[in-house]
């Protein structure tokens, strides 16, 4: 949570993320590597598996969007490419105020996830700050977790503990 | 204006009449596209910029109770500030800014469903319609308990 006494966010260095007809934003140092979508095709991640892709509008908005470039997100786990329409690196203009602001209180405390850390006003416009780190992680969750339910095995959860017999 | 009266904003939810303190009321703007915020409830389908300021916006329908609805030429965004809170309140129609003597005011109805009864004040008779007046905090307190 962003409280006063924290310094503010600034806006400078963002990617500019087009998912469909909505653009987001995101710091740059969360993407390791920007590549047209054809590129993946062979990339294997850490584990010499085939890279895992998420499609981030079907993951944000649960409505399919044109994907044509993948930004690759280095988790603590393994590498994810989250599949977006168009990225590009955001030249603020000068009149907009590079300050993002904390999510309203009570969008904060709605939400699901901590996917948005916050928003920045552009011509009138909310633009959504994504952590793209987060997303990254919980995709790869959820994904595994998908997994598990395909293979009927289980699910084990954080904060539950672990029977060993 | 009599003078045990308060100014309201008169404004329609489905088919009934809701009141809400004018105080409370910073604007009121025609319905236009929110932005959609990515894992948000239902109750809570987006947000709005109006002059520099972030608004989240309130589906009304949803938090009285009733079915939500596409917007219509009379949909409106009630922009209402409480406390740090700035909401876009999403009503089918704004009537009017009334006053009404809150002496007069009545109990609840029984009959009324908890997902309204829990955020107002009480009811009035103002000309031929039933007004319910809504208290800001109950509203916030409600929304809350819904998510």
């Amino acid at each position: 949570m962003i409280s006063a006494t924290e310094p503010p966010i600034l806006a400078n260095h963002m990617l500019r993320i087009r998912l469909g007809a909505q653009t987001f934003l995101a710091h740059h140092t969360h993407v390791a590597q920007v590549l047209p979508i054809a590129r993946l095709r062979d990339m294997h991640d850490e584990r010499g598996q085939p890279m895992q892709q998420i499609r981030l509008a079907e993951l944000l908005q649960h409505t399919p969007a044109p994907a044509h470039h993948a930004l690759l997100i280095a988790t603590r786990r393994r590498t994810v490419a989250l599949l977006v329409t168009a990225v590009d690196l955001w030249d603020l203009p000068s009149d907009i105020s590079p300050v993002v602001q904390p999510l309203p209180p009570v969008l904060r405390h709605a939400l699901t996830h901590a996917w948005i850390t916050g928003i920045l006003i552009a011509d009138g416009q909310p633009l959504q700050l994504l952590n793209l780190r987060q997303i990254a992680q919980d995709a790869l969750k959820q994904a595994a977790q998908g997994e598990r339910e395909q293979r009927g095995q289980p699910i084990n959860r954080s904060d539950e503990p672990v029977s060993r017999n | 204006m009599c003078e045990q009266a308060e100014a309201y904003l008169l404004f329609r939810v489905a088919d009934e009449h809701y009141a809400l303190p004018s105080a409370s009321v910073h604007e009121i703007v025609r319905w236009r596209a929110a932005v959609p915020v990515p894992g948000a409830p239902p109750i809570l389908p987006g947000i709005l910029v109006q002059r520099g300021v972030v608004y989240t916006v309130v589906d009304t329908r949803l938090l009285f109770g009733f079915a939500t609805t596409a917007p219509e030429r009379a949909t409106r965004y009630v922009l209402f500030h409480e406390d740090e809170h700035r909401l876009a309140l999403l009503v089918d129609a704004v009537l009017d800014l009334i006053a009404l003597d809150l002496t007069h005011s009545e109990a609840i109805p029984a009959t009324l469903p908890v997902a309204r009864a829990r955020l107002l004040r009480g009811v009035v008779h103002h000309t031929d319609l039933l007004v319910a007046l809504i208290e800001p905090p109950e509203l916030l307190a409600a929304l809350y308990a819904e998510m």
